[in-house]
C-alpha cells in the first residue's frame, strides 16, 4: 500500500471549526440533467420535461434531489482525495430548485476523532443555490489518513445492527422489524398501512455487472475525476479493479426494460387526496466500493410512517431502509431515505 | 475584397473548398467495448425488441453466436467523455478542437448547417465487447438552389473498423449548408 502522498489532506491538517474549502457547480444545464437522469436511469417527466413542469407549478424542469447528492459527494470525495474515504452521508432536500441554478457547497468540521489509526472528521454541510436558499443541509463522516500512514481502507466491518438487518432481509422473513407504540398514528394514517411498517418490500437485482460503460456514464454525469473512478492502473493497484462513484449503488431499481422497477419498499395506500410529494433526503452509509463486474441486490423494508403538518398542509414521510449487498453477500452500503406524500381530508 | 452583387449567381464550391476533398480526421475509439449496459440502454431507448439484442441464450444459439449490436448502434459514439458536454458544444461553436473526429467543412458565406441524412453500409455485426474506432473524411459537395436560395450539400465518409481491424460499416453523411 502507497502511503499518502504530498497533496493529500491528512487528518493532522483538520481542527474543529474549520471550514471544508467551498466548490461550487452550474449554473445546471439540460445537457447536465439529461446526462444525470441517463446515468440514474430516470425518466421522470419532473426532472426532463419543461411543460410538464410549467404546468405543475414549478417556474422550470426541476433538479432531483440525486443530482445534488452527487454535488455533494463529489465535493467530499473529492476533498478526501485519493487515500481518504467518504463514510456516511445523511441530507435533506429542503426547497425546489431549478434548471440554470448554481449550487455552493459549504460545510465545517464539527468533531475529528481516531478510530484504529485513522482519522475521522465529521462535517455539518450545506448545499445553498444562488438564491441564498438552503438546497440540503446535512452531515457527513469522512475518513482521512494520518500523515506518513497507510490511506484509509476502503473496506469497513457493518455495525452488529446492519448484519442482523442484512441477515433478517436475506432469510425471506416478511416481518423485518416490531411495530411499537405509537408509531405510524396519525389521521391519514389507515390501520392497513401501519401494519405495514416493518414489513420487507421487494428484492432489486441490478440488470448486468457494473461494467465499464456504466462506470464512465456515473463519472461523467457526476463531474468525478478521481483516478479510482478513471484511472484501470490506479485502480487495480488500490482496490484490485475499476470502481464506481458512491453515488452508483444508491441508484434507482430497474428491471432489463430500462423502467423503474418496483420501489423496493412495501407500497402503502394513506386516506385523503393525494396533493403531491417528493424526495425529503437520504441516510446513506457506504462499507465498501463497487468495483467492475459486481451486481448489486437491494432490499428494503418500510421502516416508519410519520404524519406532520408542513408549511403547505398535512403530510406523511414514508420512511424505507435499504441493504445493498453484493455477488458475494456483502453489505456494500445501507440507506435509510424519507418520501413526502402531501394529503388533504378531501 | 468582394464586389460582386449579392443576387448575382454565383458558386459557392470555390477550389479552396473543393481543395478539402480527401481531408480526414484523426481516429476515435470509443472509450470501451461494446458492454451489456450499453446494449441495455440502446434497445430500450430505440424500443427495439428483438431477442438477438436482448436475450443471451436466444443469441448464443443464433448464427451470430452472442450478443450483438443493432445495426445503427455505431452511430452513437459518446460525445464528451469526462467533460461538460455544453463545454464540447461551445467549443464546436468556437471553431476550438473538435472532440469527435470528423473534419471541419469550410465553405465560405455558409454559415448555417443542417443534418441532412445518412447513407450506410454494412460489412459485419458489432459483437459483444467489440471495440470501434472510426475515421472521417471529407468526401465530395454539391450545390443546389433551395426554397430558401443557395445551398451545399457536404458529404463525410466515415469508416468503422472492430479491434481486429476488419470493415463493419461505412456512413456516408450529408450536411447542408446554407446562407
Amino acid at each position: 500500500m502507497t502511503t499518502a502522498s504530498a497533496t493529500q489532506v491528512c487528518f493532522e491538517d483538520i481542527t474543529e471549526g474549520m471550514e471544508i474549502p467551498a466548490k461550487s457547480f452550474g449554473p445546471v444545464e439540460s445537457t447536465d440533467l439529461v446526462r444525470f437522469c441517463s446515468a440514474w436511469e430516470t425518466y421522470s417527466l419532473l426532472h426532463t420535461y419543461q411543460k410538464f413542469c410549467l404546468e405543475q407549478g414549478h417556474r422550470d424542469v426541476v433538479i432531483n434531489g440525486p443530482f445534488k447528492q452527487a454535488v455533494i459527494i463529489n465535493w467530499l470525495d473529492n476533498w478526501a482525495g485519493d487515500d481518504g474515504f467518504l463514510k456516511s452521508m445523511s441530507i435533506q432536500h429542503r426547497v425546489f430548485d431549478f434548471h440554470d441554478d448554481v449550487f455552493t457547497a459549504t460545510g465545517v468540521v464539527t468533531k475529528t476523532y481516531e478510530v484504529d489509526g485513522f482519522g475521522y472528521v465529521n462535517i455539518d454541510l450545506k448545499l445553498t443555490n444562488q438564491r441564498g436558499e438552503v438546497s440540503c443541509p446535512g452531515i457527513a463522516t469522512v475518513v482521512l489518513p494520518k500523515r506518513g500512514g497507510p490511506p484509509a481502507p476502503v473496506e469497513y466491518a457493518p455495525p452488529a445492527e446492519y448484519v442482523e438487518l442484512l441477515q433478517k432481509l436475506a432469510s425471506g422473513a416478511e416481518r423485518i422489524a416490531d411495530l411499537k407504540d405509537g408509531q405510524g398514528i396519525g389521521e391519514f394514517i389507515p390501520e392497513k398501512a401501519r401494519n405495514t411498517i416493518g414489513m420487507r418490500g421487494y428484492a432489486n437485482e441490478w440488470p448486468e455487472p457494473l461494467d465499464r460503460a456504466t462506470i464512465r456514464r456515473f463519472a461523467d454525469a457526476t463531474f468525478e475525476w478521481k483516478r479510482a473512478y478513471r484511472d484501470e492502473e490506479f485502480a487495480k493497484s488500490r482496490y484490485g479493479a475499476l470502481i464506481s462513484p458512491p453515488l452508483t449503488v444508491l441508484r434507482v431499481p430497474i428491471n432489463e426494460w430500462g423502467m423503474m422497477g418496483e420501489s423496493a419498499v412495501p407500497h402503502i395506500e394513506l386516506a385523503g387526496r393525494s396533493r403531491g410529494g417528493g424526495n425529503a433526503g437520504q441516510d446513506a452509509e457506504w462499507f465498501k466500493p463497487v468495483k467492475l463486474g459486481d451486481t448489486i441486490t437491494q432490499v428494503a423494508y418500510l421502516a416508519d410512517l410519520v404524519e406532520r403538518t408542513g408549511r403547505s398542509g398535512p403530510m406523511v414521510i414514508v420512511y424505507g431502509e435499504t441493504v445493498y449487498i453484493n455477488q458475494h453477500g456483502e453489505l456494500v452500503a445501507k440507506t435509510r431515505q424519507g418520501t413526502l406524500r402531501q394529503l388533504s381530508a378531501e | 475584397m468582394t464586389t460582386e452583387n449579392k443576387d448575382e449567381p454565383r458558386t459557392y464550391v470555390t477550389e479552396e473548398v473543393k481543395a478539402q476533398i480527401g481531408k480526414e480526421g484523426p481516429p476515435s475509439t470509443w472509450p470501451e467495448g461494446l458492454e451489456r449496459s450499453t446494449l441495455r440502454r440502446y434497445v430500450n431507448a430505440t424500443e427495439d425488441q428483438n431477442p438477438l439484442y436482448r436475450d443471451e441464450e436466444h443469441a448464443k444459439n443464433s448464427r451470430y453466436g452472442g450478443l450483438i449490436a443493432p445495426p445503427f448502434w455505431l452511430a452513437s459514439h459518446p460525445l464528451a467523455t469526462g467533460q461538460r458536454v455544453t463545454e464540447v458544444l461551445h467549443m464546436r461553436r468556437e471553431d476550438g478542437p473538435l472532440p469527435g473526429s470528423t473534419p471541419r467543412v469550410q465553405i465560405e458565406g455558409l454559415n448555417r448547417g443542417v443534418n441532412g441524412g445518412s447513407e450506410i453500409e454494412w460489412f459485419r455485426p458489432v459483437y459483444l465487447d467489440d471495440l470501434l474506432t472510426y475515421k472521417s473524411r471529407i468526401g465530395r459537395f454539391e450545390e443546389r438552389m433551395g426554397r430558401n436560395g443557395p445551398m451545399v450539400i457536404s458529404y463525410t465518409e466515415t469508416e468503422f473498423r472492430n479491434q481486429r481491424g476488419e470493415l463493419v460499416a461505412i456512413m456516408t453523411g450529408s450536411g447542408i449548408r446554407m446562407t
